[in-house]
């Protein structure tokens, strides 16, 4: 697509410009770096959000559950009333 | 009522609660299915991973909690407004009370939903701001409910405040609609056809059928219990 649009006159390369962040007092040294490959995480799917899940989970279950304990500890101090 | 001695009658109201409510457990076996259904059997999503499967929770609760119980409260209790039947009052103070933890439910997994997909347990924005405030609509309902002793006169407020909680359910809904936010657009309760997966929607329905045959059952013993708790006042009153 770059190639057509070059072709056409509407992408054009710009003319090179003087690099104004050169330090010309320091010398140029090799990169130490370059063999070592950039540390990328590679894309593996969804976020692991698991978490998340098993807590909303467990959070509604505690709050559901206390409900109802409550309910059936109200329902038995009424029939053991006398 | 008068040919029936004081401790019969509260013999009777107290048989009428069973020991074990066999609604409630078999609602209590249904959502526990449909968890694991939910959590085993059912695709995460492409873009938020496992959290949202917290959808087959909030959801329902969501509906549940806001649209049915708060309209169950408004309606019994403006009927009470109008027929001056306690056991319209009953059922108001019954939905109000199980709407409300439904509707805690829906904040606190919405909120942790949140975390995972905005970064944030809680931002102030319309749809999660106006549904805090109809949280505590519905508490104000239930501690106006402990606060006044007289029968007649509690019924009557707490069912003008259950009326006017109703009003606050259609603009919570429409919030996503009117002003920019957070909270995404309505996935099921739309004019359109859900945009879900198949296998998503049938979980989401089965746990529909699910959390609605718990809130039935909560609400009926819940009911049930108000009628003998009303039933002993009165006997020990007169």
């Amino acid at each position: 697509m770059n190639v057509a649009l070059r072709e056409r006159g509407v992408l054009q390369d710009s003319p090179a410009q003087p690099d104004s962040t050169a330090q010309p007092d320091r010398t140029a040294q090799p990169d130490s770096t370059a063999q070592v490959p950039a540390p990328v995480a590679p894309r593996t799917g969804p976020p692991d959000t698991s978490y998340y899940m098993k807590l909303g989970y467990i959070v509604a279950g505690v709050i559901f559950f206390a409900y109802i304990a409550l309910l059936m500890r109200r329902v038995a101090t009424v029939r053991k009333a006398p | 009522m008068t040919s029936v001695s004081m401790p019969e009658t509260r013999t009777a109201a107290s048989r009428s609660l069973p020991a074990l409510d066999w609604v409630l457990l078999l609602a209590m076996l249904a959502v526990g299915g449909v968890v694991v259904r939910a959590l085993m059997y059912t695709p995460a999503d492409a873009m938020l991973g496992a959290a949202q499967r917290l959808f087959y929770v909030h959801v329902p609760s969501a509906i549940l909690g806001m649209y049915v119980a708060c309209s169950l409260m408004a309606i019994a209790g403006g009927l009470f407004l109008w027929l001056k039947d306690e056991r319209l009052d009953r059922l108001a103070e019954s939905a109000a009370e199980v709407g409300f933890i439904f509707l805690t439910v829906v904040l606190v997994t919405g909120s942790i939903w949140g975390r995972a997909s905005w970064g944030t347990y809680w931002a102030w924005e319309p749809r999660l701001t106006s549904a805090l405030f109809l949280w505590f609509v519905v508490l104000s309902y239930l501690v106006l409910r402990d606060a006044i002793e007289n029968r007649e006169a509690r019924a009557r407020l707490s069912a003008v405040l259950g009326v006017l909680a109703l009003l606050l359910v259609p603009f919570i809904h429409m919030t996503v609609y009117l002003f920019r936010g957070l909270h995404p657009e309505p996935i099921v309760l739309k004019p359109s056809k859900p945009d879900m997966s198949p296998e998503m929607l049938g979980t989401f329905g089965l746990s529909m059928l699910a959390f609605t045959l718990l809130f039935l059952a909560l609400i009926r013993l819940r009911y049930q219990w108000a009628g003998v708790r009303d039933a002993r006042a009165a006997l020990e009153q007169s």
